[in-house]
């Protein structure tokens, strides 16, 4: 069977579509974040490396700050596909991705703050990584502001997109402020990664909760673009012949 | 005598899981909780908004065509 995929590019195609893709991705991600949590409190140690019971912050604290990197990528790829190819989905998909992404980042900076505290004695430093994490937040906040400062909508996709395109140089800068080639040059409070050497039951559970957001991040997404859609294609027969606009 | 909010909830729950740091680990989850549970809630409420103000214009729309 040959499925047409540009047949989803348009919002009439797109909108159905994903309603009923949101109940799958919430359920998913419900059910999943109660195995990760199940997982991460009863089967992992108590103790990792130095750390005490609070290392289990990393359950939320990591799937939360890769969130924020990998929908910022995403938010990036659409606004490009945007740009490139004109279609009013793949902005709408880019606009939607910002509150989420940006939600994902302030949890991974509170629970960095909440799991700084007890290890290393302060809420907050201005290490390389928390410091280009918060300029992520910033990034985020411009495009959403950028995008609501501006009336016609075309012409605030096509700014906000370049801004995202350009912030997308974070994305390296925030990985490279824990992995750079030379610590020297980038001391940090953070460690390097070494997901390879944890204890696999954390890994598991990390892993778990890493599904479950994204899950968690299409579902709210889906939910998102389908509102954009109904807002900037209130005026077409196809919006105004939906059952859930006659019973509105 | 307690003396802080985290010493208070530290007792509150020692939990097998929590130690001694059931302020920090309660205080993460839970924010975290109820942020991703508002997030589809207002998305919910924006949405039935959208769709009054639709329904809005197709009865002015409709008023205006008789």
């Amino acid at each position: 069977m040959k499925i047409n995929w540009f047949k989803y590019a348009a919002p009439s195609s797109f909108y159905p579509l994903a309603g009923k893709l949101i109940p799958w991705f919430m359920w998913i991600a419900l059910l999943l974040s109660l195995l990760g949590l199940y997982w991460g409190f009863f089967k992992t140690p108590n103790v990792l490396t130095q750390q005490k019971e609070y290392y289990r912050i990393i359950f939320i604290h990591v799937p939360a700050v890769w969130m924020g990197m990998w929908l910022y990528a995403m938010m990036v790829f659409w606004a490009l596909v945007g740009l490139v190819f004109n279609t009013r989905l793949s902005f709408m998909f880019a606009s939607s991705i910002a509150p989420t992404g940006a939600l994902f980042t302030v949890i991974g900076l509170w629970t960095g703050a909440f799991w700084g505290q007890p290890s290393w004695g302060t809420w907050w430093d201005w290490d390389p990584r928390m410091t280009s994490f918060l300029i992520l937040l910033f990034l985020y906040v411009g495009y959403m502001a950028l995008q609501s400062a501006i009336d016609d909508s075309r012409r605030a996709d096509k700014a906000s997109a370049i801004l995202a395109l350009v912030g997308l140089v974070m994305v390296p800068v925030i990985y490279w402020s824990v992995n750079c080639p030379n610590p020297a040059e980038c001391s940090s409070l953070h460690q390097e990664s070494s997901t390879q050497q944890i204890d696999p039951n954390i890994f598991f559970a990390m892993m778990v909760m890493v599904v479950a957001f994204w899950s968690y991040a299409f579902g709210v997404i889906c939910m998102r673009v389908r509102n954009t859609i109904l807002q900037r294609e209130k005026h077409t027969s196809w919006v105004q012949a939906l059952e859930e606009v006659k019973h509105g | 005598m307690v003396s802080s909010m985290a010493d208070l909830t530290a007792n509150l729950c020692e939990w097998p899981s929590f130690g001694k740091y059931g302020f920090y680990i309660l205080f993460t989850y839970g924010l975290t909780l109820l942020l991703m549970l508002l997030e589809p809630l207002v998305l919910k409420a924006q949405r039935k908004t959208i769709l009054k103000n639709i329904n809005r214009l197709l009865k002015i729309g409709s008023g205006r065509n008789r």
